[in-house]
């Protein structure tokens, strides 16, 4: 409870947005060290209590009226900058107070004060990771010269688009959507993590020579029994319309080679994982 | 110091399919509420035809209040080639990008079917191609682990996976010798796609084979990787694997006849691709005539090649499987795999010749949504599964 409480080593508390009440950053970090010994003398009740009543003062709604709206053509043409930023504030701001409205109504539960404190601490830290994130990247607002950075010019001489002259018919006007919540996942998508696919691209890179190896042994040998069968069967020579006939197993052998020979070069030459973000 | 990017995610279909439509709009803002760190704006654009709109409008306008925008393309729309198909609905999306200021630099456009789910891995794997900057179209590795159930045109679909690696390998190349590229999972910087545009005349069946050659014949050797998967799924019936190969060898015969940008080289490659997957059908009939017949002496060279293609389809299937491991809720007896498997293929040996007995249609697009028949499971992996 008191780990969650105190902002994580790292997190910037600067990184709440700008309105927070004066020094209330001030007191998240001056917390000394008497206090806890003197928290731990309190009873647990009343501790915990208290530390919701501080968190609910820390993120009290500051936002008169929040953006609803995401339309794509007039505020941000090029999306949002950061559309879920204040989504993550809200979420957490609207469980800290419902827990200090459970808590003041002797109805909170141990276990969904677990779980409503996991949800604070996960959304004001994935606030966190966006704000700190946003401030480290390189990337400039402003029109850039070299937009055409390390992009080869064509190779060909350019075909007069038919796009150019022809006239087209507009559709209908664009609509505005609204920001919503998104609601709960319903498919499987929610599993498809970062984790699971660098394990599943790290043990195929792994399998590489093996694979290259056991395949042409396979190969050998199966081709090698075929030979045999077929030198021991000492069959005459059939006539040549016949006897082009297998000719047509010979027509995807260059792809297979190709294909084989290509996913050795794929793998070798790119490491796929990435890193967890 | 480079402008901060937007990433537009593009769904674009007809939209009848709706249910997979919803899971594939909703994974993309799911993981993009749950991904803090990827350094881009997005967008989500669901592109989509009037009778998929009015087939649930409803789901369409909560997935617009979820943050989506639904781009209907118009009855009346047409490009000036008069191109058809998923190719008209990407053109419509290139000019209304044009419309909006969106074909820039630093716009980039994922493309998605209506199936493509994306995981954090996608979108991390976005992030990590645009920060390298060395190409300007990617490709990644699809899976298929949504809705499966070891049918046998679901066990056949398994061997993309592995193929893609094939696929990646030969798009990287200055030539792509064995013609690959996909019409989903992929990445593109919206000024180059929108340079080159979709249109061409009249129906072309496989819009990215079409799409990729125009690329590469106007900016060169411009494709690199795209790391993490996308998720899709497989057709769920033996006539809707057959009616979706058929479809690609049109694409395929169209490219060689009608593609006027494609170099020599190149249609001869692509030619040559279509050849080999024509070759699979007289290549089962000859084997099975061998039986009978007597070849003499010849099998003493093709002989030498035959184990190598064997074990070449066999460790599709084991490679394409062990890909999925961790993916998939339903394990299959090697038994069951190995019968599935074999079905599949004989589909995916016979579906090229029905092309040339059949037109290319525009109403070879298959069902995505899981038939009412087959009750809904969840495709959380299994204890086992996760533990492999």
């Amino acid at each position: 409870m008191s780990q969650r409480s105190e902002p994580r080593p790292g997190r910037d508390p600067n990184a709440r947005v700008g309105d927070q009440p004066p020094g209330a950053p001030e007191r998240l970090r001056e917390r000394s060290a008497g206090d806890w010994v003197g928290a731990i003398t309190e009873s647990e009740d009343e501790y915990v209590l208290r530390e919701i009543d501080r968190v609910r003062d820390e993120l009290a709604p500051r936002f008169t009226s929040p953006p609803r709206s995401r339309s794509v053509d007039d505020q941000h043409p090029w999306g949002a900058p950061s559309p879920y930023l204040e989504e993550r504030l809200n979420v957490a701001r609207s469980v800290a107070a419902q827990l200090a409205a459970e808590a003041s109504s002797d109805r909170l539960a141990v276990p969904g004060l677990k779980s409503a404190l996991q949800t604070i601490d996960q959304e004001l830290g994935r606030a966190t990771e966006e704000l700190g994130f946003a401030r480290t990247e390189v990337w400039d607002e402003g029109y850039p010269d070299e937009v055409a950075w390390r992009v080869p010019g064509p190779v060909s001489p350019l075909p007069a688009h038919p796009l150019v002259t022809a006239p087209s018919v507009s559709g209908p006007a664009p609509r505005v959507a609204a920001a919503g919540r998104v609601g709960p996942p319903t498919g499987s998508f929610e599993d498809y993590t970062v984790a699971r696919y660098n394990r599943t691209v790290a043990e195929l890179h792994s399998r590489r020579r093996p694979l290259a190896w056991w395949t042409v042994a396979a190969a050998a040998v199966i081709s090698s029994a075929l030979l045999y069968l077929t030198l021991r069967a000492h069959e005459p020579v059939p006539p040549i319309w016949l006897a082009a006939l297998p000719l047509v197993w010979m027509i995807p052998v260059p792809f297979f080679i190709a294909g084989f020979r290509g996913t050795q070069r794929i793998l070798d030459q790119n490491r796929l994982e990435l890193p967890d973000p | 110091m480079r402008k901060r990017p937007t990433v537009l995610f593009q769904v674009t279909a007809i939209g009848k399919n709706s249910k997979a439509l919803d899971a594939t709009a909703r994974s993309v803002l799911y993981w993009l509420r749950h991904t803090p760190r990827l350094g881009y704006r997005f967008l989500l654009w669901l592109v989509v035809e009037p009778e998929g709109y009015w087939s649930a409008p409803e789901l369409y306008d909560r997935l617009e209040q979820a943050g989506a925008r639904v781009l209907i393309v118009p009855m009346e729309y047409r490009t000036p080639l008069a191109t058809q198909g998923k190719a008209r609905a990407l053109q419509y999306a290139c000019e209304e990008r044009g419309r909006l200021g969106l074909s820039v630099p630093w716009v980039w456009v994922y493309h998605q079917d209506e199936e493509t789910c994306v995981g954090a891995d996608t979108l991390t794997g976005i992030s990590d191609f645009i920060r390298d900057g060395r190409s300007l179209v990617g490709a990644g590795i699809i899976l298929y682990p949504i809705d499966w159930m070891g049918t046998p045109s679901h066990v056949q679909e398994l061997t993309r996976s592995y193929d893609d690696l094939r696929v990646l390998d030969s798009m990287t190349k200055p030539g792509n010798p064995t013609a690959g590229f996909h019409g989903s999972h992929f990445l593109v910087r919206a000024d180059v796609e929108d340079s080159v545009g979709w249109d061409s005349e009249g129906y072309a069946p496989t819009e990215d084979l079409m799409f990729e050659i125009r690329v590469r014949a106007r900016y060169g050797p411009v494709f690199g990787v795209l790391k993490g998967f996308a998720y899709e799924k497989g057709a769920f019936s033996l006539r809707d694997q057959f009616r979706q190969r058929r479809r690609w060898m049109h694409g395929v015969l169209h490219a060689v006849l009608h593609a006027h940008e494609l170099p020599l080289r190149r249609r001869l490659t692509v030619a040559y691709s279509g050849l080999s997957w024509f070759s699979a059908l007289p290549s089962v009939v000859v084997l099975v005539a061998s039986i009978e017949l007597r070849y003499g002496p010849l099998l003493d060279v093709t002989s030498l090649f035959t184990g190598f293609i064997w074990v070449s389809m066999v460790l599709a299937y084991i490679e394409g499987y062990r890909l999925h491991a961790r993916y998939l809720e339903r394990p299959v007896s090697w038994l069951r795999f190995f019968a599935n498997g074999l079905i599949g293929a004989l589909i995916d040996v016979a579906a090229p010749w029905g092309a040339l007995v059949r037109r290319p249609s525009l109403g070879d697009f298959i069902p995505k949504d899981r038939p009412a028949g087959n009750p809904a499971r969840s495709s959380r992996p299994t204890v086992a599964a996760q533990g492999g």
